[in-house]
């Protein structure tokens, strides 16, 4: 028999829904989980890798059998550039659980040699892992909550969403009562909503960079990332509001499967936007736009995550409302003189 | 800092198939924790909480060394014994 080995990741993408599946399947019982090893998206989230050692693979011989990935990333807060890992795609093969032990001490020692910050990851009380981090390491760790993150949603196919997440009848009611499974319709305005292009590309990066500075932790993009970002096809995808030529908003999207007992269904995660400036009827035609662009690729559901850095009131406007589930944006943090606790904007993608 | 109390590999050994609830006879020096006894991410931590009531240091950045119940051994005794981490 040999050691389960630490090692950098192969690659082979493949591997990842054999890994993962049973375990979420079962850990989740009757809930419903966000499927980060679709090998699309799987591949969409480590393009942006420079070094393998960010991903590192548990191995037992030849076969998988846990993962975890370090996606280096700049962010600016309260004036400073730091060097930030967002950690994910934690997974674990259900008869080597433990390994996700190994993988967790393994990345501690490659962050510090990276030279990181900070690395922020997502928890969800559903999980297994928040139970691990709660317990144990959250009470001998520097680990900070920076957020805890609400959702809003509107239902773009409510039948679907029922079966879904299983919808009781008086919550199917209160999603009627409230709109929030009507069509968002665009009112006229004097610009134009479309798909985005590469074209797009250095005005919405110019965009992006107004967030930097506004007492709110930014990721900062460079223009390949920020591409890939905006566009990936059958991943991710953006809808843009242009007024006389120039790019003046945008809105993107991830297009996530989340999968249950009661089968796969996609939702569209809004992740970067930006409005500032637009009014209320520029802003409703955005989201109409998101509405089109969201059906059109098979999504049943918009979600949103309170990251805070832009005013929502339009979501509301457009039905958008809340959804009774959370997760925390927790940090785990290696400078000595940050804090990231309690930051209440996060420009920055949620997975 | 305490040191842990040195103690005999049978000792171990019983103390590490109470923890894990599974029978004295699996835990040979050659056992895995993960794979051969079945030790998932809950009990890993659980185990490491345990062995540092009784004084036993593990840096997490070190725990993946520690695979199988014969290394765990070998770094306990020489904590134990003032040589260890």
């Amino acid at each position: 028999m040999s050691k389960i080995e630490l090692r950098d990741f192969d690659g082979d993408l493949k591997a990842l829904p054999a890994m993962a599946y049973d375990t979420l399947f079962e850990e989740y019982g009757a809930a419903t989980w966000i499927d980060l090893n679709r090998p699309e998206v799987a591949q969409h989230l480590l393009a942006d890798v420079p070094d393998p050692r960010f991903v590192i693979g548990a191995y037992d011989g030849a076969r998988l059998v846990a993962l975890i990935a370090n996606l280096p990333r700049l962010y600016r807060l309260n004036g400073q550039t730091y060097k930030g890992v967002t950690t994910t795609l934690l997974a674990a093969h259900k008869d080597y659980r433990g390994a996700a032990v190994y993988l967790i001490s393994e990345c501690l020692r490659r962050n510090a040699e990276f030279g990181a910050d900070f690395a922020v990851f997502i928890l969800d009380k559903y999980n297994r892992s928040w139970h691990m981090f709660e317990q144990y390491l959250k009470p001998r760790h520097r680990i900070e909550l920076v957020k805890t993150m609400h959702a809003l949603v509107h239902a773009v196919d409510l039948a679907k969403v029922v079966t879904s997440q299983n919808l009781k009848w008086y919550e199917v009611a209160a999603i009627k009562l409230l709109g929030a499974h009507r069509p968002i319709t665009a009112p006229a305005v004097p610009g134009t909503v479309r798909d985005y292009t590469d074209a797009d590309l250095s005005a919405i990066l110019t965009l992006t960079r107004r967030y930097s500075d506004q007492n709110c932790l930014v990721r900062v993009f460079n223009a390949d990332s920020l591409a890939r970002r905006l566009h990936t096809e059958n991943v991710t995808a953006t809808v843009v509001y242009e007024l006389g030529g120039a790019v003046e908003g945008f809105i993107n999207f991830t297009v996530h499967e989340l999968v249950s007992k009661r089968g796969r269904q996609r939702w569209a995660w809004l992740d970067f936007l930006y409005w500032e400036g637009l009014s209320g009827h520029e802003k409703q035609a955005l989201l109409a736009g998101l509405w089109q662009a969201s059906r059109e690729r098979g999504c049943i559901a918009i979600m949103e995550w309170n990251k805070n850095y832009y005013a929502p009131g339009a979501l509301c406007r457009a039905h958008f409302i809340p959804y009774p589930h959370f997760i925390e944006l927790n940090a785990w943090v290696f400078n000595p003189h940050l804090s990231l606790r309690g930051i209440d904007k996060i420009f920055e993608q949620i997975t | 800092m305490t040191r842990p109390e040195p103690l005999s590999f049978a000792a171990f050994q019983q103390m590490l198939a109470d923890l894990l609830h599974v029978d004295v006879a699996q835990v040979t020096p050659e056992a895995y924790f993960v794979r051969d006894l079945g030790v998932d991410s809950m009990r890993l931590l659980d185990l490491l909480l345990h062995l540092e009531k009784r004084g036993f240091q593990v840096p997490l950045d070190s725990v993946w060394r520690m695979q199988t119940v014969g290394e765990a051994y070998d770094c306990y005794q020489q904590q134990a014994t003032g040589h260890g981490l």
